[in-house]
């Protein structure tokens, strides 16, 4: 006899799959992506993208950028490859990095993480990895301000930000009008940490994924992995 | 009058900006208010304000007030059937519900459920559909769990053999009673009546309440106080974030449990139940809430609020100077996330006699302990902050029992003053889980609602009017 | 402060606990950086990773040990008093309560004062309330002011005399100052407050229940060199039967108590004539001189002893000077042969069918004085604001006759700014006036001033450009006379509008009254020339 009540589902905690092998699923993410991609600001990580633009790009913004276009696709890439040690050396020195009362680089991880967590189901290894990066990522939080390292426990706890969850639920379903609504919402939050964390985000949910989605985000980003091209195409590690 | 002439001017302009920026340009003083007409623009609404702006009698039963709230000492002392603790549940069928009163005709999905399964959990009726009937036909009373020294969250219904624990003022001499959270899900407080319910109801009141009530006896009554302060530095705000406190009180009760002489497997299940919801102390938060504002309550002229609850259908509040009398507008919707598949369309209005959280500077009042909360309103951890920031410009004072870390351990506000509420037209914030309309289906997302704002024009033009005769010169 | 090896100079700084949101830090920034005389500044979480980055960018040489919550600003500019400078006016800025960026929200930034208590709480030396909210709110607004033990002015007009009698009692009850309702001029302390000119202090204190009466007084005390210590406003119903001038009365006995006050003048218009008296009476008491301008009163019987009777606001500001000089007060201005010369220089200009004034004003009280001076000249005279000897225009839009409008009047200004802040009105009333063949004189007052338009004499001297170039070359011209009410020191600056509206050919009097009586002489002299008498 239980005595509990049913497990309802704690709300906190959802659990959205990404598959790209669904076509509406790769439309709903090339959806947000074009979106957050359109939304490039002169700070913060959002710099990387398309149209972020140089004019009233902030010192700490400028400081930030050439670490994070040799630190972003090393992250990146080490993670399509399940390469812990290097994946965690990529993340963890550049946490409390960049602009804002959550720095941009902590915003990039959460994302991160956050899209990870949707990816997981594919292969045995992913979750064991996610979480240790995972550990990581949290015991450097000493490094960052209290405000962000709130937000990482919570990430690595499994409840990733509301409105990242909203982005990464509504690409899940393969609802294009929910996720172009979601990602306005997103991009919205903060100066900074909106673009940030969508960016983190949408790498994170494509890294394991089979497709072109991962490299054309690289390029676009002005990142240029002289290893990525041979890893895509003949690529066995990590796809759906 | 002509002390004025030798002082500096320094001015506060309530209007026209043009004239502010006059006064600056010579050098002087001056504040700009953001001024808005109070009250919603109800003319005889902001006079009644004014009567009571710093008025010496409403300003000393504030005093008198606060400080009955600042030294109540709840302590949990036991648990035992309603009936035992509440006279009146015995004296005829008798059901108590949270909210303001609301007739049975009236009530929302969730609260008309709820009082079907305690029908037959009663065993007055047999069938779901006797019970609705037995409800409507008049043979059974509804009473506010507030008229009675008790609270409920979400529907809140009590009935005569429910468990209820039981917390006394021991710096007073009044009482406040909730009852034991069954957890999250399909439950009788959303609405739920299924068999599996009622099972659980049964097993809380065999074998949960009495092994409950001899440990708690044996601690020789817990302080809450110090327990919920410590949650505050925990993370929880004792309102939607009950985690820490949950986990203080099933630390707290080990020991009387394994010690009751119950038999192991029910303790077992007793254990995983109570490990089992994360929101176990919600209960005992809310009734330590109403046992230090019931000893705040009933001194004239205040304009302390001592109660916010819903029903479903209406917000009441209560004030400290105008006894018993509930001042209610319709309950507002919630501002919040919904859980994947629900929507606005699904939820009911805000219910539940929760918000005596919020009247007590918790919940809501205190965000800034929990700023988790505001992520339910795509809000950032600053967003949590500044609400508990702007609650303090309603509150009466802080408390220093109730300390928050983000604050840097500052203390959280405390007392809600009526006036001030229309007089800076900043609303109570809550913290709430949403319902669905529909009975039983349960929770559908959380977010933040507002009290409304009419609940204290009323409150305040009733107070008004307890000030007769003429304005009296300041006692400086 | 760090020089480093390009000789630049550098500031840093840490600020502890900090917690502001993003968009304000982002500001910050920018705003550092715009500062003369700096090259680059940054304001970031001071964790070790944006220290170690600084560190690599050489922006900074210091070991600064990492401490994440703080906030670490670093400055670098081309001397260290740039620096220095930019660093202070930063920590200024951020002591200084913050304001919520949009769509963000701050964190312990100040929540702005949206009441009076909420405003004492943060600022106890308060001791002023300026209330101009819409008239129905005015009067609880008031209310609680007095109770926070604020003394108060209340521009705002609509509120009702029992109120505002409650009010005026608790005031004085609480020895607080109560200006108004209606009340929209006063100078306390030096500071204006309303519609107010910009004052010489000195030894003359004024209460008065009529705004531009009391603006007309200081400011030609202040060309006669003569300053104010007080200006305290009644409100423009304090001297009805009602209120009993319960504020005017607590004016005086304040002045009457004030050392710097040695001369008082009390203004009004068409007060009621017992309330009148009853002031006179309490004046007498008083050891100080008392220039009474109650406007419209005959007051003959009340002046001797301290108490000086004048029957123009030139008059008062003319024998408040006196007194304040320890002179005998001139008699009243009589016909004055200079303003008689230029009336029949200037009357050659019109033609037989110009024959009427036409009288646009802003301040109520300039119509109601040129009114009772027209009166003993011109007939017949038409106003929206009539005095006795004077009938109700019918139709406000069309002057008739001798025409007076107070464009201040509340049938004009509800739903609009004031005339004294918003020339549309007036200056396209003035362009129809031009166009009336019967127009011989338009008359204008002018006010400048705190809270006035920033240069009336400019507009108005452009639309009667337009006005006469509008005309056909074959009619005569209309002349126009003004007053210009205002000081030196106006932000609109006296002798620059005085020139603006010369250059426009207006003819300039040197007050109100000599204007309307300027405006009755060139009448006479155009209809003796043309044989009407």
């Amino acid at each position: 006899m239980s005595h509990a009540a049913p497990p309802w589902p704690d709300p906190d905690v959802r659990r959205t799959v990404i598959r790209f092998r669904h076509g509406s699923t790769r439309r709903a993410w090339d959806t947000a992506w074009s979106h957050l991609a359109s939304s490039g600001q002169p700070n913060g990580l959002g710099a990387l993208l398309p149209n972020g633009g140089t004019d009233g790009r902030s010192l700490q913004t400028r400081l930030l950028l050439p670490r994070a276009l040799i630190d972003l696709p090393r992250l990146v890439v080490s993670t399509r490859r399940l390469a812990l040690p290097e994946a965690v050396s990529a993340a963890v020195p550049l946490i409390g990095a960049g602009p804002g009362l959550t720095p941009s680089w902590d915003d990039l991880l959460i994302g991160f993480m956050a899209g990870l967590r949707t990816a997981t189901s594919g292969k045995p290894e992913r979750p064991g990895f996610l979480t240790r990066l995972g550990a990581a990522i949290q015991a450097a939080g000493n490094a960052t301000t209290d405000v962000s390292r709130r937000v990482i426990d919570r990430t690595v706890a499994g409840y990733g930000p509301p409105w990242i969850d909203d982005v990464l639920a509504a690409i899940a379903a393969g609802n294009v009008t929910r996720t172009r609504r979601a990602t306005r919402e997103a991009l919205h939050i903060g100066h900074t940490s909106g673009t940030d964390t969508m960016l983190g985000a949408l790498l994170g949910c494509a890294v394991w994924q089979a497709g072109p989605q991962l490299d054309a985000t690289l390029a676009a980003l002005s990142c240029r992995d002289p290893n990525m091209a041979s890893d895509a195409s003949g690529g066995r590690h990590g796809t759906h | 009058m002509t002390e004025l002439f030798s002082l500096p001017l320094s001015v506060l302009n309530v209007g026209v900006r043009s004239f502010a920026e006059s006064v600056a340009a010579v050098g002087a003083d001056v504040t700009q208010i953001e001024w808005q007409p109070p009250a919603g623009g109800d003319v005889d609404a902001g006079h009644a304000l004014a009567r009571l702006i710093n008025e010496p009698r409403v300003e000393d039963a504030n005093r008198s007030a606060l400080a009955a709230f600042l030294n109540a000492q709840p302590v949990l002392e036991d648990v035992q059937p309603a009936r035992d603790l509440i006279p009146a549940l015995s004296a005829g069928r008798l059901l108590l519900h949270a909210g303001p009163p609301v007739a049975w005709g009236e009530m929302c999905g969730p609260m008309q459920g709820a009082i079907i399964g305690a029908i037959l959990f009663e065993a007055w009726a047999k069938t779901p559909e006797d019970a609705a009937k037995l409800a409507a036909s008049g043979q059974i009373a509804f009473a506010p769990c507030h008229h009675h020294g008790a609270v409920g969250p979400m529907a809140g219904i009590v009935s005569p053999s429910m468990p209820l624990w039981s917390v006394g003022n021991r710096a007073g001499s009044n009482r406040a009673f909730s009852g034991l959270n069954e957890g999250l899900g399909k439950v009788l407080r959303f609405g739920a009546y299924n068999a599996e319910v009622l099972e659980r109801l049964h097993w809380m009141s065999a074998v949960l309440a009495p092994t409950l009530s001899k440990a708690v006896k044996a601690t020789g009554g817990i302080e809450l106080k110090p327990l919920m302060a410590q949650s505050l530095h925990m993370g929880d705000e004792l309102h939607n974030r009950n985690t820490a406190a949950s986990s203080l009180l099933l630390k707290t009760l080990l020991p009387g449990l394994l010690e009751s002489g119950a038999p192991l497997d029910a303790i077992a299940a007793i254990a995983r139940f109570i490990a089992g919801n994360d929101h176990f102390f919600l209960n005992v938060s809310m009734a330590a809430c109403k046992a230090m504002l019931d000893a705040a309550h009933g001194v004239r002229h205040s304009s302390l609020v001592t109660a916010m609850a819903r029903n479903g259908v209406t917000f009441g509040i209560r004030v400290s100077g105008t006894g018993n009398a509930w001042f209610t507008a319709p309950a507002p919707l919630v501002d919040g996330l919904y859980f994947p598949g629900y929507g606005p369309a699904d939820a009911a209005p805000d219910l539940g006699d929760s918000a005596i959280t919020e009247t007590a500077g918790l919940g809501g009042f205190a965000m800034a302990a929990a700023p988790a909360i505001v992520q339910f309103v795509g809000g950032t951890p600053a967003d949590a902050e500044a609400n508990t920031r702007r609650m303090l410009r309603i509150a009466l004072g802080v408390n220093p029992a109730f300390t928050i870390p983000a604050l840097g351990f500052a203390g959280g506000p405390v007392g809600i003053d009526a006036r001030k509420v229309i007089d800076r037209n900043i609303s109570p914030v809550i913290n709430t889980g949403i319902a669905h309309r529909t009975a039983g289906i349960g929770q559908v997302g959380a977010g933040i609602s507002h009290a409304p704002v009419a609940c204290f024009v009323a409150a305040i033009e009733a107070l008004a009017q307890t000030i007769s005769g003429p304005a009296t010169p300041p006692t400086e | 402060m760090a020089r480093t090896d390009k000789s630049l100079a550098r500031a840093e700084k840490t600020l502890p606990n900090f917690y502001r949101d993003s968009v304000a830090l982002m500001q910050l920034s920018s705003r550092i950086e715009g500062f003369p005389g700096i090259t680059r500044a940054t304001a970031v979480m001071a964790t070790q990773a944006n220290i170690d980055l600084l560190k690599e960018a050489g922006f900074t040489a210091s070991d600064l040990s990492p401490r994440p919550n703080d906030l670490l600003i670093v400055i670098e500019g081309h001397d260290d008093a740039a620096v220095a400078d930019a660093l202070s006016q930063t920590e200024a800025a951020l002591q200084a309560a913050a304001a919520p960026a949009a769509g963000t929200a701050a964190g312990p930034a100040a929540i702005p004062a949206a009441s009076l208590a909420m405003a004492l709480e943060d600022k106890p030396a308060a001791n002023f309330a300026l209330i101009s909210t819409p008239g129905e709110y005015a009067a609880a607004e008031a209310e609680k002011a007095l109770r926070l033990g604020l003394n108060v002015m209340v521009f705002s007009a609509n509120v009702a005399p029992g109120d505002e009698i409650a009010l005026k009692r608790m005031a004085r009850e609480r020895q607080l100052l109560m200006m108004g309702p209606d009340c929209g001029t006063a100078i306390v302390n030096g500071v204006p407050l309303g519609f107010a000119n910009a004052l010489q202090r000195g030894p003359v204190g004024l209460v008065g229940s009529a705004g531009t009466g009391l603006q007309e007084v200081t400011s030609l005390l202040d060309r006669a060199g003569i300053g104010v210590s007080q200006v305290l406003g009644c409100g423009a119903r304090d001297l009805s039967d009602d209120v009993q001038g319960l504020s005017m009365r607590q004016g005086l006995a304040a002045l009457a108590g004030d050392d710097p006050t040695r001369v008082i003048v009390l203004v009004a218009k068409h007060p009621s004539i017992a309330v009148a008296r009853r002031i006179g009476r309490e004046a007498a008491q008083l050891g100080k001189p008392v220039v009474l301008a109650f406007l419209g009163l005959d007051l003959a019987g009340i002046a001797g002893g301290n108490i000086f009777v004048a029957g123009t606001l030139d008059d008062a500001a003319r024998t408040a000077a006196a007194l304040a000089l320890g002179k005998t007060p001139p008699t009243p201005a009589g016909r004055d042969p200079a303003l008689a010369a230029l009336a029949r220089e200037n009357a050659g200009r019109l033609s037989e069918r110009q024959a009427y004034i036409r009288a646009l004003y802003s301040g109520g009280t300039f119509c109601y004085e040129a009114q009772t001076l027209l009166a003993q000249e011109v007939a017949p005279i038409w106003s929206n604001t009539p005095i006795a000897a004077a009938s109700t225009l019918p139709d406000v839009w069309t002057s008739r006759e001798h025409t007076l409008i107070d464009l201040g009047d509340e049938f004009f200004t509800r739903g609009r700014p004031h005339p004294m802040i918003d020339l549309r009105l007036r200056l396209e009333r003035l362009r129809q006036e031009f166009a009336d063949p019967q127009t011989a004189v338009i008359l204008l007052d002018v006010v400048l001033g705190y809270g006035a338009h920033a240069d009336p004499a400019t507009e108005i001297a452009s639309t009667i450009a337009d006005a006469r170039a509008a005309r056909q070359p074959t009619d005569h011209d209309v002349i126009v006379v003004a007053s210009v009410c205002g000081t030196q020191a106006d932000p609109q600056g006296l002798s620059r509008q005085e020139e603006a509206l010369r250059q426009a050919g207006v003819l300039l009097a040197p007050s109100n009254a000599a204007a309307a009586r300027l405006a009755a002489r060139i009448i006479h002299a155009h209809s003796n020339r043309a044989g009407h008498t």
